[in-house]
């Protein structure tokens, strides 16, 4: 959290940096949960430990893809 | 082929190390400027690495007293094969779509105004890693998969540090590289909510601390107090459990905790320095390929680098960066506290 709260800080100060890491470590938790489905069967470990960002984010978009294609 | 993927790319010593020295070469410097641009940008790297070994050991036991408190059980819900055996099984796939990827990336800051160039190589790495496994999971095979990762990494290491780059201008003041790296999407969010409830009028530099205390603002610091107590209070919980002698035996849990406390201190002060060189010797020679190949190239870095060239740089949001982020994650599926959450990304990532 420590980079968005960066960004954060310089669009919001003080309140925006507390607010805004806030906010996104929740995303972070729920990104990694619907993030899980697409991993299922082949790196879900990795993902617990190391997801929860863009990773999942885009694991998420790309998955939806893919089945789509599929 | 094999050798270039497995041996220098996913070293990102030697990767951050051929690109400084490629660099300097086109600027034409003489043999002195070239080995030192090169050798300081690999020690800075291997500095920083070895900084973040001992940030990770500093760190473990409290991983491992988390999974002892839960009681997680292993797999219980989940059956994957697991990161290593599909990195073995898919290893030639991650390398190939890193490179095309990569290539790709170089073409579009060549043609197009997105002149982002994606240098953080661990990265390079994982994201194919990731989307070779959604790949997977849908059911494709053979060329599709890695024609499908790669479209996705280009996608991704094209777009990403592009949308996050005013932002990072705005922070650090230059315009000479952006971010690249996994945090972006939720540094965006951060940034947007910020601006919806913030107030820019007090920034966390501003924050005035009491003279007492102001030590707190130097990181080696104030990360070495936040282990600390995190251990006590960790060994506190444990004592309950009547687990506290799974941290070390053969200590007393105060000596021990501050121990692993100095020991985080002193790792995140070799990581900032290890930063600090090999910054301070990439960034001129990546200009060189900027200005002769693909002018006006900038590159996309790790996140480290916006932390540290951050006008609040070095304040205390640096012990709760992304890459030590500990906290708790709930699996959402199963409502289960699955994992605790010790996200220690340089684990991995560096």
């Amino acid at each position: 959290m420590g980079t968005a709260a960066i960004f954060a800080n310089e669009t919001g100060g003080v309140r925006g940096a507390v607010i805004g890491s806030g906010v996104a470590g929740i995303v972070m938790i729920i990104l990694v949960g619907l993030s899980i489905p697409f991993f299922q069967n082949t790196v879900s470990d990795w993902i617990l430990v190391f997801g929860g960002n863009d990773f999942s984010l885009w694991g998420i978009i790309s998955g939806v893809f893919a089945n789509l294609l599929s | 082929m094999n050798f270039i993927i497995d041996e220098i790319l996913r070293e990102p010593a030697l990767f951050l190390g051929i690109i400084a020295f490629v660099g300097l070469l086109i600027q034409k410097k003489d043999v002195t400027e070239l080995m030192t641009g090169t050798i300081k940008t690999i020690v800075g790297v291997v500095i920083l690495t070895q900084g973040t070994g001992m940030i990770v050991s500093a760190i473990n036991p409290l991983a491992n007293a988390f999974n002892e408190l839960y009681q997680i059980p292993a797999n219980e819900v989940l059956t994957p094969i697991g990161a290593d055996a599909f990195i073995e099984e898919y290893g030639t796939e991650i390398g190939l779509v890193m490179l095309f990827a990569f290539i790709i990336n170089l073409t579009v800051a060549r043609l197009t105004p997105l002149k982002n160039v994606f240098l953080t190589g661990h990265m390079l790495f994982w994201f194919p890693f990731v989307f070779i496994a959604v790949a997977t999971e849908a059911g494709m095979q053979g060329v599709d998969v890695v024609m499908f990762a790669t479209i996705l990494t280009s996608l991704y290491i094209v777009i990403t540090p592009a949308l996050i780059r005013p932002l990072v201008k705005k922070v650090t003041g230059t315009d000479h590289f952006t971010l690249g790296h996994p945090t972006i999407g939720l540094s965006l969010i951060a940034a947007y909510v910020g601006k919806l409830f913030g107030n820019k009028k007090t920034s966390t530099e501003d924050l005035k601390f009491p003279k007492q205390v102001e030590f707190l603002r130097e990181i080696t610091i104030t990360s070495s107090l936040v282990i600390f107590l995190v251990y006590m209070v960790m060994a506190l919980i444990l004592s309950f459990n009547g687990a506290v002698e799974m941290f070390n035996p053969s200590q007393s849990i105060l000596t021990f905790s501050i121990l692993q406390g100095v020991l985080f201190g002193a790792g995140l002060t070799m990581m900032l320095q290890g930063v600090r060189m090999m910054l301070a010797e990439i960034i001129p020679a990546f200009k060189g390929i900027s200005d002769r190949v693909i002018p006006n190239a900038i590159p996309a870095l790790d996140s480290d680098y916006v932390s540290i060239r951050s006008k609040c740089c070095a304040n205390w949001f640096y012990c709760f960066d992304d890459n030590l982020d500990i906290s708790v994650s709930l699996n959402w599926d199963y409502w289960d506290v699955s994992l605790c959450h010790i996200a220690i990304n340089h684990y991995l990532f560096l």
